[in-house]
């Protein structure tokens, strides 16, 4: 085997692990995506913009607004 | 030749190791709190797509105004308990308390009893929604 040959299968086993490892941090930053304090943050701020809009809805259809659940 | 393939191994064990030491630090593990907002957020934004494909099929007369009525004010209080749920969960109660407001909290909330095919599709979602939410509160429970 020449040096250019190992060199080319170093390379693409060195291509397949990179792939690999990239996938793993992609699973595991979906699997953890919620709990990062950034990742609550923006949920909380989603459902404080669904809020107005369901408020904002209700009011242009003249229908009265929602009252707090006891 | 064999030293050369064993620098070059030993190059490539290097260059993994280093790639390996610069991976970002580990997203913290999900608690049940982030879960039962993550369920929050998802619930909220199918009941805000349920609302206002409801007004549209209002407005284009699929939906009757008895209908109509009756599905923006059950929009309104899932609405009403994201809200308030959100609160809660935001807050620095101790999980047993959180699980005590929202498990009342969701109770709260009756399905409204409507005909119009168009709409059942909608409340599947958020009834699947309200289900999932469920779930994530009973992991505070203590």
């Amino acid at each position: 085997m020449t040096p250019l040959e190992v060199l080319q299968m170093c390379n693409a086993a060195l291509a397949t692990a990179s792939t690999a490892v990239v996938l793993i941090e992609k699973i595991r930053a979906d699997v953890s995506a919620g709990s990062s304090d950034a990742a609550v943050t923006a949920l909380l701020a989603q459902i404080d913009s669904n809020h107005s809009a369901i408020l904002a809805l209700l009011a242009s259809e003249q229908l009265p607004p929602p009252t707090l659940l006891s | 030749m064999k030293r050369k393939h064993l620098i070059l191994s030993l190059f490539l064990v290097l260059l993994l190791v280093g790639c390996a030491k610069q991976s970002p630090a580990p997203a913290p593990p999900a608690t049940p709190t982030s879960t039962a907002i993550q369920s929050i957020a998802i619930l909220s934004s199918a009941n805000l797509a349920a609302a206002q494909s409801t007004v549209a099929l209002h407005k284009s007369g699929t939906v009757a105004d008895a209908d109509y009525r009756a599905l923006m004010s059950y929009y309104g209080s899932v609405d009403m308990l994201c809200y308030q749920s959100k609160t809660i969960l935001a807050s620095s109660r101790t999980d047993a308390e959180k699980y005590a407001e929202l498990s009342v909290l969701a109770s709260s909330i009756i399905l409204p009893k409507v005909t119009t095919p168009e709409v059942q599709a909608q409340l599947s979602a958020i009834a699947a929604s309200t289900a999932l939410l469920i779930q994530s509160v009973q992991r505070l429970k203590p």
